[in-house]
């Protein structure tokens, strides 16, 4: 077939969800990578409209929009299909997508960024809408079920960037948050104490040896570890107003997402892993974004 | 025969996009009217996501965003096909139709707005027009060809609704001198059968838009 093209950003989860769906289908593109602050004739000439990456070039016809696409790529080329087969999936497939990027990528961007009042009510919208996809996965291994599917694709920034930008943004959106929240919502006092991940403290270090991670709750002289572990422990220790709901799978929902980022389980696929940029350059990428604002 | 349900709002023109599509398929349906301003249960239980019309019933399944229903309505019903088959102008009609959603509130911002606020949203919406107008429609009869397809459907608003704002709001956006093509257009997809037969009552749309318009209009700023 006629040659392939990809303008795209290393950084950019919308361009890295293309690449993962020409790879899945074992198509040979060429990689154009584009400097958006200094954008070239190439993408000028592709999407004179938006002026955005990532734009497929396929028989030199360009094609813009990730969602767009995706399903360019899956009705062209038939193997591997990316979209389920059955109507209804098809449509299912295609609302989570569309909610995904629309209410659940601007809300933990958002999360990430705002500051004070508004942050807490980011952080809040941000969960809820992650809330929902998490119902979606249930029961299944992923999103397409035994194999990634489209939706996978779409949603795969999730384990891989989410982490990311919350270094990024100072705020853990699954974990630290939280604790902060269960400790307010007891009204119990405590002591915030800040740490510079890139330069840990010996404090950090004797409280979690084993993990080296925050967040961390130190009662008295006890440090406790890991989010959820911690959720538990403040529940139990302080038995007024209860935190963890009661309602089982409400409970079960709070230990999934915790447990999904944390596994990583869509990373370890070895073409995924292959096409993840290193960690040192999201970082660096993501930090730019901020200075821009 | 399996049971075709739309939950719409007469307004809405999310909602005639599905009810068009139907018709233009020849899909038999039942219509159920939901109230926005005072959302049923049903709705609540149907869309508990998002809470909004149109939600499809399709034997029991249901789907709510109205391109979402296209595309499984195109899959389900393949007669009168609203996309083409290649799929490069596939991609094209799917682009247009995002581009006409993502910028709702370039195309809308004037609404509620006034004074200095409202003459910089009628710019911005006039650029998104602009957009439609050069690279959208280019010189063709519908943005689908020379047969109406899945994006007039989603422009449909450009149609029906645009001037009822324009008009509660005082303000002049698509002008005739400076958007010919898309005038022509508007023309064309009124001349439809399906469209000429089905569509908002336009003195009941002015008279909501001019409701609206009182509810949400801001001041203007000094």
């Amino acid at each position: 077939m006629g040659g392939v093209k990809l303008v795209a950003t290393t950084q950019s989860f919308f361009c890295t969800r293309v690449q993962w769906a020409l790879k899945l289908k074992g198509v040979e593109y060429e990689f154009i990578e584009e400097d958006l602050r200094n954008k070239s004739p190439i993408l000028l000439k592709y999407n004179p409209v938006h002026k955005k990456v990532p734009v497929l070039v396929h028989h030199d016809t360009p094609i813009v929009e990730s969602l767009v696409i995706l399903e360019y790529i899956d009705e062209t080329w038939k193997e591997n299909p990316l979209l389920p087969q059955d109507p209804f999936d098809r449509a299912a497939a295609r609302f989570w997508a569309k909610f995904a990027d629309e209410k659940v990528v601007f809300g933990v961007w958002t999360a990430c960024t705002a500051e004070g009042e508004g942050k807490e009510k980011a952080i809040e919208a941000a969960l809820e809408s992650l809330a929902h996809l998490e119902r979606q996965i249930e029961g299944k291994k992923f999103f397409g079920g035994e194999q990634i599917g489209y939706l996978d694709l779409v949603l795969g920034w999730i384990p891989h960037w989410l982490n990311t930008m919350e270094e990024v943004g100072g705020m853990k959106l699954l974990e630290a948050e939280r604790i902060e929240w269960a400790l307010k919502h007891k009204g119990i006092t405590y002591e915030y104490i800040e740490e510079d991940l890139r330069n840990k403290s010996t404090l950090l270090l004797k409280s979690n040896p084993v993990q080296k991670k925050i967040p961390v709750l130190l009662h008295g002289d006890k440090p406790v570890a890991e989010s959820l572990v911690i959720l538990e422990y403040i529940d139990e220790t302080w038995r007024e107003k209860p935190l963890l709901p009661d309602d089982p799978f409400e409970k079960e929902m709070v230990r999934f997402w915790t447990k999904y980022v944390d596994e990583k389980r869509f990373t370890e696929i070895p073409m995924i892993k292959e096409s993840i940029p290193m960690k040192e350059d999201l970082l660096n990428y993501s930090r730019a974004q901020q200075n821009v604002k | 025969m399996e049971e075709v349900k739309v939950i719409g709002f007469w307004a809405s023109p999310y909602v005639y996009r599905v009810t068009w599509a139907l018709k233009l398929k020849g899909v038999e349906y039942e219509y159920q009217e939901e109230d926005i301003f005072n959302k049923s249960d049903l709705l609540l239980q149907y869309n508990p996501v998002h809470k909004t019309v149109p939600v499809f019933v399709h034997g029991g399944k249901l789907i709510p965003e109205s391109i979402v229903i296209l595309e499984y309505i195109e899959e389900t019903w393949p007669q009168n096909p609203l996309l083409p088959t290649d799929p490069h102008a596939r991609a094209m009609a799917r682009f247009w139709t995002k581009f006409g959603d993502d910028n709702k509130p370039e195309f809308f911002g004037f609404f509620g707005r006034t004074g200095e606020e409202q003459r910089e949203a009628v710019k911005s919406a006039q650029e998104c027009l602009k957009i439609l107008e050069e690279h959208g429609l280019e010189e063709k009869k519908f943005f689908d060809g020379d047969e109406i397809g899945m994006t007039d459907l989603s422009l449909g608003w450009i149609a029906f609704y645009f001037e009822a704002m324009e008009e509660a709001a005082g303000v002049q956006v698509l002008e005739a001198t400076s958007f010919p093509r898309l005038h022509a257009w508007i023309r064309n997809f009124k001349e439809v059968h399906v469209i000429k037969e089905n569509h908002p009552d336009q003195a009941r749309l002015l008279a909501y838009f001019k409701w609206l318009r009182e509810m949400y209009a801001k001041p203007a700023t000094t």
